[in-house]
């Protein structure tokens, strides 16, 4: 079936479906159709009333066949040179939340005070359940659900190859877009990448403190010889919303969301986009971008077949397990903890699953690289495209051939640290220090057991010291781009599959250290300081504290 | 699409409009939550000034032979009437002989009133043997043991047992089928229809119990399930046996709260809202004190848990309780927050984290009651401090006064109206604050804050005395802001732990009451 009657039969599927739904969803509001059962019950100085959620359900089904309806409706497929932007991870998380608060509000309800037999939280005869396993998702899962509803948007980008030679990007959005028109002659740098979180981190910080206690809270019910009757609902149910709020996290942290960032002149333009579909995604790429016309296949640009401009040395991408691990160990190790009420307070145990949750994501974005694949290196009339592409996660940098070679580099230096690698090392740090200070101070010879712990306290100092140095300093060989104040790096593996053996292994390990140490002796000494310093102040903190 | 200059330090009229437009709204929301803070502290301030220190040439010369006369009365009469199912309960007579009950009064706190029974009574053995008098501390004994045979039961019952392997579930209050026919009053646990009573489990099913158990009651059981522990410690069979009844309850609550989280589990199996952990870091208390009994009890199994608690989950910088509003809100809270700083303090003897929980103390909850003219408050300060007789003299008067003031109407503890108030006390003006919760802006977005503020009630500038007050089960769960009822009623009595606990504490702990003569 030829494309124009695969897009007809799409269309009509799309008709179809959404006429379905959106009859269906008015008959059913029209003839007052109720779900028995489907509602909450809750008081309001005394008087009872009554919400049944079947309205919501109707409203569910007449969006989703508008929105079918409108598919189908629209006047042209997608033109060649346009991408189309929408955010569906965080639609499907704030769909996921909502469900998940409409569930607990018809479970648990909604009211307070004495004698609900599923139980109440926060003071006794207080809150129904409903606020400690819901509220938070509620909150965010509506707004995220709102604010996806301002997202969409197309960004086209055209080129126009006269005098100026002009990339124009725009993005057409409600309530109003905005457009940029570049001159490609004077683009010092262009990347593309969809591995940063970013400010998406901050998610953790919503998200942590519900997700744990209603684990260790859930738990406790389900694991407890002594609980009978509500118990075990109740316990399912909170670990049932903790599992939800954690999947919702990781689809926040996980998701594909690209940001473009060019280097012309003197500005810089960023966008940031998700595909929101196959067509868009294929072409979230610098060569579509710098050639949005250029064939019918869209996956191919126009190529030159010559460039001074290096190819890494060896093609190689780097896989590193160290960040996934340790993420994985830092996790563990509050569980732990917690588990068997052991060496981390409640303070650090947060910061190890806040430090252990990044660690995992960016060890999955930026380091679990897929062995053996090429860094592809890519000749363009406008310069070198290198791409790093592992299954969803891509970076990739197009450097022009205006550059001077003397702003080329190539050399083994400590990994860059971006915000939140500063976040791990110091929160860290400075929770231990924190903890360590009463341990010292407060147990005495006389309770028996102050130098035990007081040993554990400091040698896991030492230990967590050792794996964060272990992964923040980390030597890597670089090839680097400067323009001017700023620089562009391509992280690649000098060796080949063959070198990889124990010895070899330990032998570059030791040996890239020692060149990051002997070329960038003040970088490495500055990440030692700066845990140390911060398990210093940890425990000035707590001095203050205690004597305060 | 972002754009951007290169140079992104410069400062423009751009970004600077951005940081402050940014900054406002944070600045503004910060001001309105920090005057809400202040308020918090400054609207109940009246009740923590130091104008309402006392001043000590007013007081009533104490008569340490009368108290002790009104000491041996109370309890005499607790022991043969206000403990019929072995916890504490009030009793209606049935004329001023006093010597036929027609009905008790079960107050439904019952754990809370006994532990602060417990309290007194082990003040009362710590003072027989202080004073080498083998009667005082037989008698004490005697009803320690039924005390502890009644605070047993409220663990069996519910839990369908004694033991480690058995829930933390405190009962407020207890029957057995056999006592719903012989003790008149405990009828009503056998409502079947109504939502707090329940079905003891186990052996115990066809008992009865009132669940719902607040931290109120927790903190009165677990304080005189410490003290008890800590200070009986003689080799005499009765003695033994009470220690190891004490030891076998500390197991169950320290391993039952652990496996619950330290939550309260209600008759149908959830979670009731009692949560005994910090919170806002404050309220480290309920969780040291659990774990500090287990470790006296059983070291080998708690200590190691104890101290992890104490330092490395920093729970000894943030056993700090209650704050100024509740004055206004819920005083009753001071009382069992008392009942539970002062057990911590009692039971900890390392003079570092001693140091440290009474700074704690201090700082807040006692800054908060110091001059409230309560004798039961001020002599677990004096004990908790481990002062000497003559160490705080202020204090030691005060409680002398107070304890004196009840051979005027409130012996033997019945009610039997209150002395009038004095023309030097007035009332304080709450009218400013409720017209501005409810009429300004800024009032009504922060008054949800404020909600259990009483600023409708009639409040006074200084405390009532004992002379002022009405009798209850136990005076000082009330507030002595609050004008009192004139109730009369020469029928019923309460168990007169109003008495018996300030006194025996500060006879048996403090060491400053002597049994004879007066203060020279």
């Amino acid at each position: 079936m030829d494309e124009s009657k695969a897009f007809l039969v799409k269309r009509l599927l799309h008709l179809g479906v959404g006429s379905v739904f959106v009859v269906a969803s008015v008959w059913l509001i029209i003839s007052g159709f109720i779900i028995e059962g489907f509602a909450i019950e809750y008081q309001i100085e005394g008087d009872t009333f009554s919400f049944n959620f079947t309205i919501v359900l109707d409203v569910v089904l007449l969006v989703v066949g508008l929105v079918n309806l409108s598919m189908a409706l629209r006047l042209a497929k997608l033109p060649r040179n346009t991408i189309v932007n929408f955010p569906l991870t965080r639609l499907l998380a704030g769909t996921f939340l909502v469900l998940l608060s409409l569930t607990s509000a018809w479970y648990f309800g909604v009211s307070t005070g004495h004698g609900n037999p599923l139980g109440t939280w926060l003071f006794l005869g207080g809150l129904s359940l409903f606020f400690p396993t819901a509220l938070v998702p509620m909150i965010v899962g509506f707004t995220l659900c709102v604010y996806c509803m301002f997202c969409f948007s197309k960004i086209h980008f055209e080129r126009i190859s006269s005098d100026p030679d002009l990339l124009t990007i725009v993005d057409i959005r409600t309530p109003r877009g905005k457009v940029a028109e570049i001159k490609v002659d004077e683009i010092e740098s262009i990347s593309l990448t969809n591995a940063s979180t970013g400010p998406k981190y901050l998610w953790i910080l919503v998200f942590i403190i519900p997700i744990v206690y209603l684990y260790i809270d859930g738990f406790s019910f389900l694991l407890n010889p002594s609980s009978f009757g509500n118990a075990f609902g109740t316990g399912i149910a909170y670990v049932i919303s903790a599992s939800v709020q954690l999947g919702c996290l990781l689809l926040l942290l996980l998701d594909s969301h690209h940001i473009l960032k060019i280097l012309a002149g003197d500005r810089i333009y960023e966008q940031q986009f998700t595909p929101a579909n196959i067509k868009s995604w294929r072409r979230a790429n610098i060569g579509f971008m710098l050639q949005p016309r250029s064939s019918r296949d869209e996956g191919s640009i126009k190529k030159q077949t010559s460039s001074t401009l290096p190819e890494p040395p060896v093609t190689r991408q780097p896989t590193d397990y160290k960040r996934v691990t340790i993420g994985i160990l830092f996790i563990v190790l509050g569980m732990l903890s917690r588990i068997f009420h052991a060496w981390a307070g409640e303070m650090l145990r947060f910061m190890l699953f806040i430090a252990g949750i990044i660690l995992i994501v960016e060890g999955i974005k930026m380091d679990l690289r897929g062995f053996g694949r090429q860094i592809d290196s890519t000749h363009v009339p406008e310069g070198m495209i290198y791409s790093m592409r592992k299954g969803v996660y891509k970076s990739e940098l197009m450097i022009p051939h205006t550059i001077e070679p003397a702003s080329i580099q190539q050399l083994v230096q400590p990994r860059k640290l971006a915000l939140v690698d500063h976040v791990v090392i110091t929160g860290l740090a400075f929770f231990l220090g924190f903890q360590l200070y009463p341990v010292i101070v407060l147990l005495g010879p006389e309770t028996g057991i102050g130098a035990s712990l007081a040993t554990w306290n400091i040698l896991a100092i030492f230990g967590i010291g050792a794996l964060l140095f272990l992964i923040h300093v980390d030597p890597r060989s670089v090839l680097k781009f400067k323009h001017g104040d700023r620089n562009d790096q391509i992280v690649h593996a000098r060796r080949s599959r063959r070198q990889y053996n124990p010895i070899w292994l330990f032998r570059n390990f030791l040996a890239k250290y020692k060149i990051a140490f002997n070329q960038h002796g003040k970088s490495v000494i500055a990440r030692i300081l700066e845990y140390w310093v911060s398990v210093v102040l940890g425990m000035v903190a707590s001095a203050i504290v205690y004597l305060g | 699409m972002k754009i951007r200059p290169r140079k992104r330090l410069q400062l423009n009229t751009y970004r600077v409009t951005s940081i402050i437009g940014l900054l406002t709204p944070v600045m503004f929301l910060g001001s309105i939550f920090g005057y809400a803070g202040y308020l918090f502290q400054e609207i109940p301030s009246f009740g923590t000034d130091e104008s309402l220190k006392p001043d000590p040439s007013q007081f009533i010369d104490v008569n340490y032979t009368r108290l002790a006369e009104m000491a041996e009365f109370y309890d005499e009469r607790f022991e043969a009437w206000h403990i019929p199912i072995n916890f504490c309960v009030g009793a209606k007579f049935t004329d001023q002989n006093y010597n036929v009950c027609s009905s008790y009064a079960f107050s439904d706190n019952g754990a809370l009133w006994t532990g602060s029974a417990m309290a007194g009574y082990v003040g009362k053995y710590l003072a027989g043997i202080k004073e080498g008098n083998a009667i005082l501390k037989e008698d004490a004994l005697r009803v320690i043991e039924k005390l502890v045979q009644g605070m047993s039961m409220m663990l069996a019952v519910p839990n369908g047992g004694l033991g480690p392997q058995y829930g933390a579930t405190v009962a407020r209050a207890f029957a057995s089928p056999e006592h719903r026919a012989t003790i008149p009053g405990c009828q009503y646990l056998f409502n079947m229809n109504h939502f707090k009573y329940f079905n003891g489990t186990g052996p115990y099913s066809d008992w009865r119990w009132s669940d719902f158990t607040s931290n109120d009651e927790y903190g009165g059981f677990y304080m005189g399930l410490g003290l008890a522990y800590k200070f009986i410690n003689g080799t005499s069979p009765l003695e033994e046996s009470i220690r190891s009844t004490l030891a076998v309850m500390i197991d169950q609550v320290c391993a039952g709260m652990l496996r619950s989280n330290f939550l309260g589990i209600t008759g149908h199996g959830g979670p009731s809202g009692v949560d005994q952990k910090m919170l806002g870091f404050q309220g480290a208390t309920w969780t040291l004190l659990v774990l500090k009994m287990g470790a006296l009890a059983h070291p080998e199994k708690y200590s190691r848990l104890y101290y992890h608690f104490v330092a490395e989950e920093l729970h000894a910088y943030f056993n700090r309780e209650s704050g100024p509003q509740e004055i206004l809100s819920n005083y009753f809270a001071y009382n069992f927050g008392m009942d539970v700083v002062f057990a911590l303090l009692m039971l900890e003897e390392d003079p570092t984290l001693l140091n440290l929980y009474l700074e704690n103390f201090h700082e807040t909850i006692w800054s908060n009651v110091r001059y409230h003219r309560n004798p039961y408050f001020n002599s677990m300060y004096l004990a908790a401090n481990r002062f000497e007789p003559g160490d705080s003299l202020d204090y030691e008067l005060d409680v002398e006064d107070q304890l004196m003031e009840f051979d005027i109407n409130h012996f033997p503890d019945v009610y039997q109206g209150v002395e009038p108030v004095p023309g030097n006390y007035e009332l304080v003006n709450l009218s400013r604050w409720e017209n501005f919760f409810q009429n300004s802006a800024i009032g009504v977005m922060i008054s949800p804050l404020f909600l259990e503020f009483s600023l409708d009630k009639d409040v006074y500038n200084k405390p009532l005395t004992v002379k002022m007050r009405k009798t209850s089960i136990f005076m000082w769960d009330g507030n002595p802001f609050h004008p009192s009822s004139n109730k009369i009623d020469l029928l019923k009595e309460e168990p007169g732990v109003s008495f018996t606990a300030p006194y025996w504490i500060s006879r048996g702990f403090c060491g400053f009451i002597e049994t004879t003569g007066g203060r020279t």
